[in-house]
This record gives structure tokens, C-alpha cells and sequence, in this order.
């Protein structure tokens, strides 16, 4: 540690005492050797790719609690019974409002599902070349579900009425 | 050479054992701790739910007929009491993501155990009026 005072409100890296794993720190990039929370009025914090893949769990995070908040109301409280029927999705999701909303809280979700699996990876997996290998298997899972989720949600949102 | 091999390979099992099993060894009677390996496991069952969420969404494009016919099954009381669990789980994993992200910018370290609980009580209320307006009502 640093030993320096940390400001708050300014994004720190791996929380102080935080627990191995709780950031993903390897694959060992020279860059990512110091802990990442080391010099957080330098570089450290914001030139590691730990970091910064904490940064985005972090925002796709509060973007989940937003849109996932929206499907949740809109989707399960407001619906009768609880869930929507086939035209009342439909519907629904011909909002443009909706859509948007929808294809935010998937891609999102999928972020966020991704950089979590990796993050707990990093717990087991202590090879640097197979880490490289799991993190672009999730990347690229992730990336055929996002793709796979677009589609579908276009696909339900062009079906005949 | 062979028994110098497999006491390597017993070596490298157990220790994968060992880190699979970290994050849910209880460390201390830690609150912090229990908060973690409760995030990193609603986190893994939610994961778990997204796919098979994928897999049920694709039945709106066999349009009405296939669709509501998945409601009446949704419906029953198993599926309801999954529900809850989900909720508590979600409920959980959003508030101890947001005291985590407010601890890494530096807000809140002072009073990890009772943000902790704070969050396991908010939990526990929720997925209680999630019982009484989903299963009960």
C-alpha cells in the first residue's frame, strides 16, 4: 500500500483488505504484477486491466440495478398474475422506450455475468496462458448470447400480431 | 518417477480442490467474508438462472400457443417458491454489489458489519414480501 490517504468518491481499484479474487488480478501482465490498488493518486489503479474490468462490473452493475428495476416493474409487478402473455410481450416491447430498456438490461446482464464468471476463475485457475484462453471462451460466449438475445428480442418484436 | 508423478498430479488436485473451496471457507467468522462467498454464490446461481432464462425465452417465437402454455407451469407452487428464492438472490447480489461498489470508492469502510447487515435484513424483508405477494397472496 501506498500508505497515502485516499480520497473518497475517486474510483480506488481492489477495496482495501479486499479478498483474493474479489478483483481479478492475473493473468500476470507486468502491468497487472503491482496490486492495483498500490498507487491510486498515480497510474496504478487506472493503467491495470484488473481495474478496469472491476470499473466495468462496477457500472454495468449499477446499469443492471436501473434496467433490471424497469423489467421487474414492468414485466412481473405490473403484469397480472405476475407474467405477461405472448401479446401482451408483444406489446410490450414494441414501445421504443421498452426495447431500449430491454436490450440495455440484456447486455448488461451479460457483461456483467462474464466479467463475474472470470472473476471467479481467477481464484482457480493460476496459469496465465489458461486464463487467457478462459477469458476469451467467456468473451466469446458472451458475445453469442448478447447476439443470440438482440435477436431473439427483435425476432418476438416483428412476429406477425 | 511414476509415484513422484502422481504425488504431483494428487499435489495439483488438491490444491484446485483447495481454490475451488476458497471463497466459501468460512475465515474468521468474517462478515466481510460471508458477504463475499454470499455474492460469488448468488452470483453463480443467477449466472446459472440467465441460461436457462435464454432457453425459456426462446419459446415466444413458437408465439402464443407455446408461450402461454409455459405460464401455467410458471404458475404452479414450485415455480413460485423459485421465484422468491431468485428475488432474494437478486435482492442480495444488487445491494452487496452497491456497498461493494461504494467501499471501492472509499465509502463506508468503517462500518463494513453493519452495512453487512443492513443488507442481509433488506434481503430477508424483500424475499419475505416477495413470499406474501407471490406464493401467499
Amino acid at each position: 500500500m501506498s500508505g497515502q490517504t485516499r480520497p473518497a468518491g475517486r474510483f480506488l481499484g481492489r477495496p482495501e483488505g479486499a479478498y483474493p479474487g474479489f478483483v481479478p488480478d492475473r493473468p500476470v501482465e507486468p502491468e497487472d504484477r503491482r496490486p492495483v490498488d498500490a498507487d491510486v493518486t498515480g497510474s496504478g489503479a487506472k493503467s491495470s486491466r484488473a481495474s478496469r474490468m472491476w470499473l466495468m462490473q462496477a457500472l454495468t452493475g449499477g446499469l443492471l440495478v436501473v434496467f433490471l428495476g424497469i423489467h421487474l416493474v414492468a414485466q412481473h409487478l405490473l403484469a397480472p398474475g405476475g407474467l405477461r402473455d405472448h401479446a401482451s410481450v408483444v406489446a410490450y416491447l414494441r414501445q421504443p422506450l421498452a426495447l431500449a430498456a430491454e436490450i440495455g438490461l440484456l447486455l448488461a446482464v451479460v457483461t456483467h455475468a462474464g466479467l463475474g464468471l472470470r472473476a471467479g476463475l481467477v481464484d482457480v485457475i493460476h496459469d496465465a496462458r489458461a486464463m487467457r484462453l478462459a477469458s476469451l471462451a467467456i468473451a466469446f460466449a458472451g458475445l453469442v448470447a448478447m447476439a443470440y438475445l438482440v435477436w431473439l428480442t427483435f425476432s418476438v418484436v416483428n412476429v406477425s400480431p | 518417477v511414476t509415484a513422484a508423478r502422481g504425488s504431483a498430479v494428487s499435489t495439483q488436485s488438491v490444491g484446485l480442490l483447495r481454490r475451488l473451496a476458497y471463497w466459501l471457507e468460512p475465515r474468521r467468522h468474517d462478515p466481510g467474508w460471508l458477504a463475499f462467498a454470499l455474492n460469488r454464490l448468488t452470483g453463480h446461481i443467477l449466472v446459472l438462472y440467465l441460461v436457462l432464462h435464454m432457453v425459456v425465452l426462446s419459446q415466444l417465437l413458437d408465439g402464443p400457443a407455446g408461450w402461454d402454455r409455459l405460464l401455467s407451469i410458471f404458475g404452479s407452487r414450485p415455480f413460485l417458491i423459485g421465484d422468491v428464492l431468485l428475488i432474494a438472490a437478486v435482492v442480495f447480489h444488487g445491494l452487496n454489489g452497491v456497498r461493494v461498489t461504494a467501499l471501492t470508492f472509499g465509502l463506508g469502510r468503517t462500518h463494513t458489519s453493519g452495512l453487512i447487515a443492513v443488507v442481509l435484513a433488506a434481503t430477508t424483508i424483500l424475499a419475505g414480501l416477495a413470499v406474501w405477494a407471490i406464493v401467499l397472496r
